[in-house]
Order: C-alpha cells, then sequence, then structure tokens
C-alpha cells in the first residue's frame, strides 16, 4: 500500500518536477535569463540533496508506489548521472540560447522535465511505468531539437525526431506487450520470477527481445537505428544536441540494461539474444568509428562518435549477458564497466560540446576547417576541448582511457574476446578523427590572429568538465566501489528469493 | 502455437480472398476510364468548390491544447470511479494532478495561446 515513506524514495523526482513548474512560472514573469539560470541551478540543489540523503542512508534495494518505483544503488548511481547532465546543460546552454534562441525560460523547463523522465527510466520496475518515463524524457527533446524557429534544418529535425521516436516507441511497446503476454505480470520482478521456468527455443521470448532491443537502439542511436542521430544532431541547437547525445543515451541504456538483466530475460533463452546484441554492437562499432572520420561538420562528426560510443557500451551489455547464467557476481562485473564507461562518456562529451559550442560561436562555423590554429586564439578552450576529445579517443591520461580499459577486460574475462578485438581496432580509428581535430587546432595556421574570449558561463561549463574529468582519472576506485555494487544490485533482486 | 493455427489459417484464407476478388474484377469488369471517374473521391457529380480551403493556424493551436487538456480530463474519469475506494488518497492525487495541470494552464494563458487577435 502507499506509504509517505514511498515520497520521500520519489522525492529526487517530485522535487525536479516542482523544480521545473518553478522554471515556468518563472519564465512567465521576467524575461531576464540570467534569473531563470540561476533559479534552475540553485534549485537543483534540492533533488541532488535527496539523491544524496538516499545514497548515505542506504540499506539495501527498496521498492515503493506499488513496486512501481525501485530504488537501489544502480538507480541512485544514474540519478547522481542525470543530476550532473542537467546541471551542465544549464551552464553550458546559457549564452548559446541568448545569442540564438528567444525561448530561453522553455529551453530550461523542457530540459528539466526531461531530466526528470530519464530518472525515472532508470529507477522503474514495471514496463508501462518506463514506458511513460521514457515518452517524458522525449517529449521534451522533440521540442528541444525545433527550438531554432528560424531555421529550416532545425524543424527537420525535430520532425525527424517525432516521426522516429513514434515509431521506436510503437515497436517497443510491441516487445512489453509480449512480454506481458508471456508472463502476465508488467512488474518486471514478477517477469524475471516467470522467467525462471522458461525453457530454451521459445520463439515469443526472442520476438520480444528482439523487438526491445530495437526499440531502445533508436534511443541508444544503435546501428541499424542509427540514421536520425547525424542529422538530427546538426539540425538541432548545440546544446540540445548535447544534451541528445548524453541524456538520452544514457536513459536508454539505463532502461535497457535494467529490463534485460534485471527482467531476469537473461534467464530464457540466452544465445540468440547475444548473438542479436552482438551484431548490433559490431555494426554500431564499425559504422560509428569509419563514418565518423570522414566527416566535416563537427557536429555531424560527434554524432557519429557517439554512436561509436554507444558500441563500446554494448560490448559491456553482451559480455554481462555472456555470463549472466554462470556467474553472477563476475557478470555484474560488465554492468559495472558499463556504468564507469557511461559516467565519463557524459563528462567527457559535455566538455567536449561545451567547448564546440563555444568555439563556434566564437568562430561562427561549425566546419573542423573553421577550427584551425585556434591555439593561437583561445588557449584555454582549446587545452580543455582536447582534453576531452583525448579522453573519448581513448588515449591514457585521461579517464576516458581507464573506462575503455575496464569495458575490454570486463569482455575479455567473461568469454567475448572477439568483440574486444573488433573494439580495439575501431578505437585506433578513432583517435584518427578525435586526433585530426586536436592536429587542426594547435598546428594549422589560424585564419585570424584576434583573440577569442569566451563568455564566462561557457568557460566555466568546460574548465569544470575538463576538472571532473581530471578527477576521475583521480578517483576512478572510488567510482568503481559505486558502480560494483550498483551493477550487483541488478541481480540482487533475484538472488534474494 | 496449436493453438494459433487456426487463425493463421484464416488470416491465409481472407488474405487470398481478398486478392482473388480483385484479381477476377479487374479482369472480368468493363473498362470505360474518363477524366471525371479517374479523378480521386468521384462522385459523378462535378464538385461546385475547390476542397481545398485554407484555415488560420490560431485553430491549429487551439485545437491542439484542447486535446492536450482534453486527454488529461480523460484520466479523471477512472480516478472518479475507484475514488470510494481510494478515499483520501485518490483526492489529494486529484489535487496534485489538478495543480500541475493549472500551471501548464495558467501557462499557456499569460503567453496569449488563447488570444485570438
Amino acid at each position: 500500500m502507499f506509504q509517505l515513506s514511498d515520497l520521500y524514495l520519489l522525492a529526487p523526482e517530485i522535487s525536479l518536477v516542482l523544480l521545473a513548474l518553478v522554471v515556468m512560472v518563472i519564465d512567465l514573469f521576467t524575461k531576464r535569463r540570467i534569473v531563470i539560470a540561476t533559479v534552475s541551478l540553485v534549485g537543483l540543489i534540492v533533488p541532488v540533496g535527496f539523491v544524496i540523503a538516499q545514497a548515505v542512508t542506504y540499506t539495501g534495494p527498496r521498492t515503493a508506489l506499488f513496486r512501481m518505483l525501485v530504488v537501489d544503488q544502480y538507480s541512485l548511481f544514474f540519478r547522481v548521472i542525470f543530476l550532473i547532465i542537467a546541471a551542465f546543460m544549464v551552464l553550458a546552454s546559457y549564452n548559446y540560447l541568448g545569442k540564438y534562441i528567444k525561448a530561453e525560460g522553455e529551453f530550461y523547463v523542457l530540459m528539466l522535465f526531461s531530466v526528470v523522465g530519464m530518472m525515472l527510466m532508470a529507477s522503474t520496475g514495471e514496463l508501462i511505468s518506463i514506458y511513460i518515463a521514457l515518452e517524458l524524457t522525449s517529449f521534451p527533446l522533440y521540442a528541444m531539437a525545433g527550438l531554432l524557429r528560424s531555421s529550416t534544418k532545425s524543424s527537420e529535425a525535430a520532425l525527424k525526431y517525432v516521426l522516429l521516436g513514434a515509431m521506436s516507441s510503437a515497436i517497443l511497446l510491441y516487445g512489453f506487450a509480449l512480454l506481458y503476454g508471456l508472463t502476465g505480470t508488467t512488474d518486471l520482478q514478477g517477469i524475471a520470477q516467470s522467467f525462471k521456468s522458461f525453457g530454451n527455443g521459445n520463439l515469443m521470448v526472442i520476438v520480444a527481445d528482439v523487438l526491445i532491443i530495437a526499440g531502445f537502439g533508436f534511443k541508444i542511436s544503435a546501428v541499424p537505428f542509427h540514421m536520425w542521430a547525424p542529422d538530427i544532431y546538426e539540425g538541432a541547437p548545440t546544446p540540445a544536441t548535447a544534451f541528445f547525445s548524453v541524456g538520452s543515451k544514457a536513459a536508454g541504456f539505463a532502461a535497457l540494461i535494467r529490463i534485460l538483466v534485471y527482467g531476469g530475460l537473461w534467464q530464457a533463452d540466452l544465445t540468440p539474444l547475444i548473438v542479436v546484441l552482438g551484431v548490433v554492437a559490431v555494426l554500431t562499432l564499425i559504422l560509428g568509428n569509419f563514418a565518423a572520420a570522414v566527416q566535416t561538420n563537427i557536429k555531424r562528426m560527434m554524432a557519429y562518435s557517439s554512436i561509436a560510443q554507444a558500441g563500446y557500451i554494448l560490448v559491456g551489455v553482451v559480455a554481462t549477458l555472456t555470463m549472466s547464467q554462470k556467474n553472477h557476481t563476475a557478470a555484474s562485473s560488465g554492468i559495472a564497466a558499463v556504468l564507469f564507461f557511461i559516467l565519463v562518456y557524459v563528462v567527457t562529451n559535455l566538455g567536449a560540446f561545451s567547448g564546440i559550442i563555444a568555439l563556434s560561436n566564437l568562430t561562427g562555423g561549425e566546419k573542423i576547417e573553421d577550427f584551425r590554429g585556434l591555439w593561437h586564439r583561445s588557449p584555454l578552450l582549446t587545452v580543455c576541448t582536447s582534453l576531452c576529445l583525448l579522453s573519448l579517443a581513448g588515449i591514457p591520461p585521461v579517464a576516458g582511457f581507464f573506462s575503455k580499459v575496464f569495458i575490454f577486460t570486463a569482455a575479455w574475462q567473461l568469454g567475448q574476446p572477439w568483440l574486444v578485438i573488433i573494439a580495439l581496432l575501431c578505437s585506433i580509428v578513432s583517435i584518427v578523427y578525435y586526433g585530426r581535430i586536436i592536429k587542426v587546432m594547435f598546428f594549422d595556421a589560424p585564419r585570424k590572429e584576434e583573440r577569442l574570449v569566451a563568455p564566462i558561463s561557457l568557460s566555466t561549463t568546460i574548465t569544470l568538465a575538463t576538472a571532473a574529468l581530471l578527477v576521475l582519472t583521480v578517483i576512478v576506485t572510488v567510482v568503481l566501489d559505486a558502480a560494483n555494487p550498483a551493477a550487483l544490485s541488478l541481480f540482487a533482486s533475484l538472488l534474494g528469493k | 502455437m496449436e493453438t494459433a493455427l487456426p487463425v493463421f489459417i484464416y488470416v491465409t484464407l481472407a488474405i487470398l480472398f481478398g486478392l482473388l476478388v480483385m484479381a477476377v474484377t479487374g479482369f472480368l469488369g468493363p473498362k470505360k476510364p474518363s477524366p471525371e471517374k479517374l479523378a480521386p473521391y468521384e462522385c459523378g457529380i462535378q464538385e461546385i468548390a475547390a476542397p481545398k480551403r485554407r484555415f488560420p493556424v490560431k485553430y491549429l493551436l487551439t485545437g491542439m491544447l484542447f486535446i492536450a487538456f482534453d486527454i488529461e480530463i480523460v484520466s479523471f474519469y477512472p480516478l472518479a470511479i475507484l475514488l470510494h475506494q481510494l478515499k483520501l488518497f485518490g483526492l489529494l492525487e486529484l489535487l496534485v494532478f489538478m495543480a500541475v495541470l493549472m500551471v501548464g494552464y495558467v501557462y499557456v494563458w499569460r503567453k496569449g495561446a488563447f488570444t485570438w487577435e
């Protein structure tokens, strides 16, 4: 039954909804961007506080609201990630909004509502709630893609996003419907229980798996469901693009892993599931990396780069599924690597995108050649952006190196050596295109000599992101200490019974 | 699987029958086409006004807002049916829902979405 403590468990989301409503009302009465941005940023303290309080007083997984809400270490980990995204987004978008978009309040409100949806996607243990959370995440994103009202590319991006989003939701719902038909419940724990008795060779299970993977494939932009990503990333306002590339993707993975692992789908007929996901992972890696290498527009390049990054994450997911029937503790190391990877990816990509926002704002172009010789014109921005790109490429000193190493070692140990080899080869390709931007920025002759001064909010964002990246590099073990139990908590509900 | 077999047979037969009817009419029916007959939505009478008529975009906005609020109001019905069982909890839930709705209402109002001119 409903208890007041349920409200406490839902408090981060509730307070975030309230914050979004407050920002919405403030937007009605003042036109001053600084007020709206400050309220959004300061208001984030409340949900962050609730998440921290829940994490500190954590005693074990709890469910609330008729088992729709699951608060375990996994959901807490993702809630932290999404709140980090929200805070970075407020800062990173501040100047861009003033320059290009008339509706500043709307951007923040939509972004906050979307973050609520993302947090719920990571912390619901029930199919219908997952679907509603998914839509709550997606609808604001569609509107955000079209916020550049005078740009036809932006409208096109929004329309494409809506249509593809609707289609992927339909596919996903088919999968959910089949799961419900097979097990008679929408509760993931109930599904996990009833899958215990399923034997191999049940065609419907495979069909349901494939439909669910296809549905989430759109959200995480995995090949062959990636076609929307480059167009939408290019057309949407750049801060919105940054938000899609980290938020939508992290939330998609959060829900996908929740269903696959916590929902116990690995108990029935695992081989086809692994084959399907493995093929998707390989295709994603190859296409993402090779297509990124030939782009000239930096936003399109980042779109393909984020497709490639989804490939690495999928490798970790496949690895976990490979071992999940034999050894839960070992298998969870794959998910732990994935969680670490997602955290690092979020910080890095936000940093790289704020660098791109700043540099393309200042130079007025989004082509890679527009970035020539920026080292001489804006050293701080260039160094920070380069560090983020190096981390995306997985070059040793930065955290991106560790996140790739964890994914690869986990996948190797869990018995997917071929995936690791392919991923390694692909990440060599990735050095080429990340390195090309760095080379252009440092060694090519600048177009003009005059110094570029980035607005304070953007330079703060990128410095913060780079600092966070360096801190993550130092405290790798601390993060892993949080990620390991978070990954294990997905299996815990099944082992406990 | 066995229980689904009659359904598959039924669907296959239905599709085949549909194809058969189309093939037979195409084969046997007389064809004397004229431009009027080939026009879409032809009914034999010449049209008296162009069906494409312009309507103001403002109407579209009102229509969209109507759908949003309409669907939200529909969610009151299941609550109304269960209100006796849900008691105070249900009522509070309704009020919270209304409050969120009201913020949206005030928002579109203040933004001028309801002014026609």
